[in-house]
C-alpha cells in the first residue's frame, strides 16, 4: 500500500512530463502553412526570371524552362541542350502549380511541409550551378563544354526529380483526401441522371484525375530517360530517339486546349488507366535490371552483349520497347487515345 | 500410492514430452513448406525464361545439320517427303517464335497458384522437348557418318526423325498450353493480357493440337516397310496457316497492343469469341483440320447474316492472310 502511494504520483508525474514535451515537440504547421510554402514557391520560381523563363513557342507552353541550358561544342558553336530536360521539368512544374491550391482545404496537406522544403532546396543547389554557368560563360576565354555545363545539367535533373518527388507527394495527399473516391459513381450519376449531378465538381475532378494520369505518363519518361539513361543523349541510338521524339509528342499533345472527356468515353479510359498502371509496374521492373546507360554505352546497344551479363536483359529490353518504343508501343497507344477523346 | 503418484507424474510428463515434440515436428514442416514452396514457383520463372532454349532449328548449326538430311531426302527415291522436310522448318520457326513470346513476359510472372499448378507441366514438358531435341541432333548427325544410303535407309531415317519430331512437337505443344494459362493467369489487369491475347494464344494451341494429330495419322501408316503410296501428306496448308497466324499475332503484336485502345479490335475479338456458341464448335481444330494446301479453310456453315459475319471474321483471323 505504501508504495503505491509512492509510485503513484512518480507515473502520474512521467505522463505529465511526456505529454508536455509530445506537444511542445509537436510540429503545428498546418495545411494553411504548406499552402502559403506552395503559394510562395511557385511565386518565387516564376519571378525568377533569369533561371526559369517563360517559353511559349516550344511544344508545352510553361513558365519554367531552364534558362540557358545549353552548351558549345568543341568548334565553340551553340547547342540547345537536351529537350527532355526542358519538357519532363515544365510539366512536373505545371503541375504542381495547377493543382497545389487544394492543399488549402485538406489538412492532410500540413504532411507535406518536407516535400516543399526538399523541392526549394533542390532549386538552390540547381541555382548554384546555374549562377556558376553564367559567371564562367560571360567572362571565359576558353571552352566552357564539359565544366559547369554538366554541373549545371546534374543539378537540373535532380531539381526535376525532385519536382515529380513533389508533385506526386500533393497527388497522393489530394487522392487520399478522396478527392477522386467517387469518380466512377459520378460517371454512372452522369449518364443515367445528367441534371444531379454537380457539373462543375465533376469536370474539375476529371480535370485532376486526367492532369494526374500524364504526369504518369511524363514520369514514366523520366524514369526511363532521366534515371535508367542517367540524362545523357544517345543522339545515335534509334530507341532514344525515338522514345524522345515520343515525350515531344506527348508534350505537344497535352498542351491542345482540353475538349474534356465524353461521359461514354470516361469509363473506357479510367479501364486503360488502371491496365496501364499494372503495365507501368511491369516496366518498372524490367528498369530495376536493365540499364538504359549501360545497355548503350556498355554494350553498345546490343541485347545479346548486355544478356550475357544480365540473364533475362532480351525479356526486360523487349517490355520497355513495348512499353515506349516498339511499334505500336502502349504509350504511343496512350497518346492517340487522348489525342482522340481529350485533347481533339 | 506415493508410488502410483509418481508413475502417473511420470507417464503424464512422458504423454507432455511427446505432445511438444509433436508440435514441434509440425511446426518445422509448416517452416519448411512455407520456404520451399515459393522457392519452386520462382524456379519456375526461371525455368519459363528459358523455353528458348527448347527451340528446334533455330540456330544455323541446327539447320545445317538438317539440311544434310534434306539432301538425302532429295537425292533418292523417297523425295517425296521434302514437302514434308520443308514444313519442319516452317512449323519449328513458328513455334521458336511462340516461345520466345512465352519468354519475353513470364519473366514478369506472378509467383501464385496458376504459376504452382502449371509448373510440374511446364518443367516436365520442356525437359522432355530438351531431350527429344538432342535425339533429333544425334539422329541428324549420323546421317553424314554412315556409309548406307539406300532408299529404305533414307525411308527409315525419315521414319525415325519424324516419330522424334512429334515427340518433340506434343511436348512442346503441352508446355506451351500451360505456359499460355500461367499468361492468363499471372499478371494483373495488364494492357497485354485481354481478350486478344487469350483468343490468339488459345488458337495457336489449336493449331498445333490439329497439326500434331495430322502427324500421328501419318505416323500410324507410313512405317517402316510400307509401300510407298501408303503416304499421304496433307499438313501443309495447317502449316502455313500456323506460320502466318504466329507472324500476323506473336511476332507482331499489334492486335494485343491495340485492343484496349481501338474499338474495332474490340469488335473484332468480341465477334470471334461468339463462333463457337453461334456454330455449336468447342474450339478452332474443326477449322483449321479443313484447311487445303493454301491455309485455306474449307469448312462452311449454312448461315444467317450475322453469322456469316461472325464466321468470316472467325476464319480470315485463323487464315491470318496479310492484307
Amino acid at each position: 500500500m505504501a508504495k503505491r502511494k509512492f509510485l503513484l504520483p512518480i507515473l502520474a508525474l512521467i505522463l505529465i512530463v511526456g505529454s508536455i514535451s509530445m506537444v511542445a515537440c509537436s510540429d503545428k504547421t498546418t495545411n494553411t502553412d504548406v499552402y502559403n510554402s506552395y503559394l510562395q514557391t511557385i511565386e518565387k520560381f516564376t519571378a525568377d526570371t533569369s533561371f526559369l523563363v517563360e517559353n511559349n513557342a516550344n511544344v508545352y507552353g510553361s513558365k519554367f524552362y531552364f534558362d540557358n541550358f545549353n552548351y558549345k561544342t568543341p568548334t565553340g558553336v551553340k547547342m540547345d541542350d537536351d529537350a527532355n530536360y526542358q519538357t519532363l521539368n515544365a510539366i512536373g512544374l505545371n503541375f504542381i502549380e495547377k493543382h497545389y491550391d487544394m492543399t488549402n482545404e485538406i489538412k492532410k496537406a500540413r504532411s507535406l511541409k518536407n516535400s516543399i522544403e526538399d523541392l526549394n532546396e533542390a532549386y538552390d543547389l540547381v541555382k548554384v550551378e546555374y549562377d556558376m554557368l553564367i559567371m564562367i560563360d560571360s567572362d571565359a576565354t576558353y571552352q566552357i563544354y564539359n565544366g559547369y555545363s554538366t554541373r549545371y545539367k546534374w543539378g537540373a535533373r535532380d531539381f526535376i526529380n525532385q519536382v515529380y518527388e513533389c508533385a506526386f507527394d500533393l497527388a497522393d495527399v489530394i487522392i487520399e483526401s478522396g478527392y477522386l473516391d467517387d469518380i466512377e459513381e459520378l460517371v454512372a450519376d452522369y449518364s443515367q441522371q445528367e441534371e444531379q449531378v454537380d457539373l462543375e465538381l465533376w469536370n474539375s475532378k476529371l480535370e485532376f484525375y486526367i492532369d494526374y494520369q500524364n504526369l504518369l505518363v511524363a514520369n514514366d519518361f523520366r524514369l526511363l530517360l532521366l534515371e535508367s539513361g542517367q540524362g545523357q543523349q544517345f543522339e545515335g541510338n534509334s530507341d532514344y530517339v525515338n522514345i524522345s521524339l515520343l515525350l515531344q509528342s506527348f508534350a505537344q499533345t497535352i498542351s491542345t486546349a482540353s475538349n474534356q472527356l465524353l461521359d461514354d468515353a470516361t469509363m473506357a479510359y479510367r479501364n486503360i488507366n488502371n491496365m496501364l498502371a499494372s503495365e507501368r509496374q511491369l516496366m518498372q521492373e524490367a528498369l530495376e535490371d536493365f540499364n538504359l546507360y549501360e545497355f548503350i554505352e556498355n554494350y553498345g546497344g546490343s541485347v545479346d552483349a548486355y544478356e550475357k551479363e544480365e540473364r533475362y536483359a532480351k525479356a526486360y529490353y523487349n517490355e520497355l520497347s513495348k512499353y515506349f518504343s516498339a511499334e505500336n508501343n502502349f504509350i504511343s497507344q496512350y497518346i492517340s487515345y487522348i489525342q482522340s477523346n481529350i485533347y481533339s | 500410492m506415493a508410488k502410483n503418484k509418481d508413475n502417473q507424474s511420470n507417464g503424464n510428463g512422458k504423454r507432455w514430452v511427446t505432445f511438444i515434440a509433436i508440435l514441434v515436428l509440425i511446426a518445422i514442416i509448416v517452416v519448411l513448406i512455407v520456404i520451399f514452396i515459393p522457392a519452386n514457383t520462382s524456379d519456375a520463372k526461371r525455368i519459363l525464361n528459358d523455353v528458348s532454349s527448347s527451340s528446334y532449328l533455330n540456330d544455323e548449326d541446327e539447320k545445317s545439320a538438317y539440311q544434310t538430311v534434306g539432301e538425302k531426302l532429295s537425292s533418292s527415291t523417297k523425295s517425296y517427303y521434302m514437302t514434308e522436310y520443308n514444313d519442319i522448318l516452317l512449323l519449328s520457326e513458328g513455334i521458336s517464335d511462340v516461345l520466345q513470346f512465352y519468354d519475353d513476359y513470364l519473366v514478369f510472372a506472378k509467383d501464385n497458384k496458376v504459376l504452382s499448378s502449371n509448373y510440374k507441366t511446364i518443367r516436365n514438358n520442356l525437359n522432355r522437348v530438351k531431350s527429344s531435341k538432342e535425339d533429333l541432333n544425334e539422329l541428324v548427325a549420323t546421317v553424314n557418318s554412315l556409309e548406307e544410303d539406300s532408299d529404305s535407309y533414307v525411308k527409315n531415317l525419315w521414319i525415325d526423325f519424324r516419330g522424334e519430331y512429334v515427340n518433340w512437337l506434343e511436348s512442346n505443344a503441352k508446355a506451351i498450353s500451360a505456359l499460355n494459362n500461367c499468361y492468363q493467369g499471372c499478371f494483373d489487369n495488364t494492357l497485354s493480357n485481354n481478350l486478344a491475347s487469350s483468343t490468339i494464344l488459345t488458337t495457336v494451341d489449336n493449331y498445333l493440337t490439329s497439326i500434331i494429330n495430322k502427324f500421328n495419322a501419318i505416323i500410324d501408316v507410313d512405317k517402316k516397310n510400307t509401300l510407298d503410296d501408303v503416304y499421304s501428306y496433307s499438313i501443309s496448308g495447317q502449316i502455313l496457316g500456323f506460320s502466318r497466324f504466329v507472324n500476323s499475332y506473336i511476332v507482331d503484336t499489334t492486335d494485343i497492343v491495340c485492343y484496349n485502345f481501338e474499338t474495332t479490335y474490340q469488335g473484332k475479338y468480341n465477334l470471334i469469341n461468339q463462333f463457337c456458341e453461334t456454330f455449336a464448335e468447342s474450339d478452332f481444330i474443326v477449322l483449321i483440320d479443313s484447311m487445303d494446301a493454301e491455309g485455306n479453310i474449307t469448312k462452311t456453315y449454312e448461315t444467317t447474316d450475322m453469322q456469316t459475319t461472325i464466321f468470316e471474321i472467325t476464319k480470315s483471323f485463323i487464315e491470318a492472310k496479310e492484307g
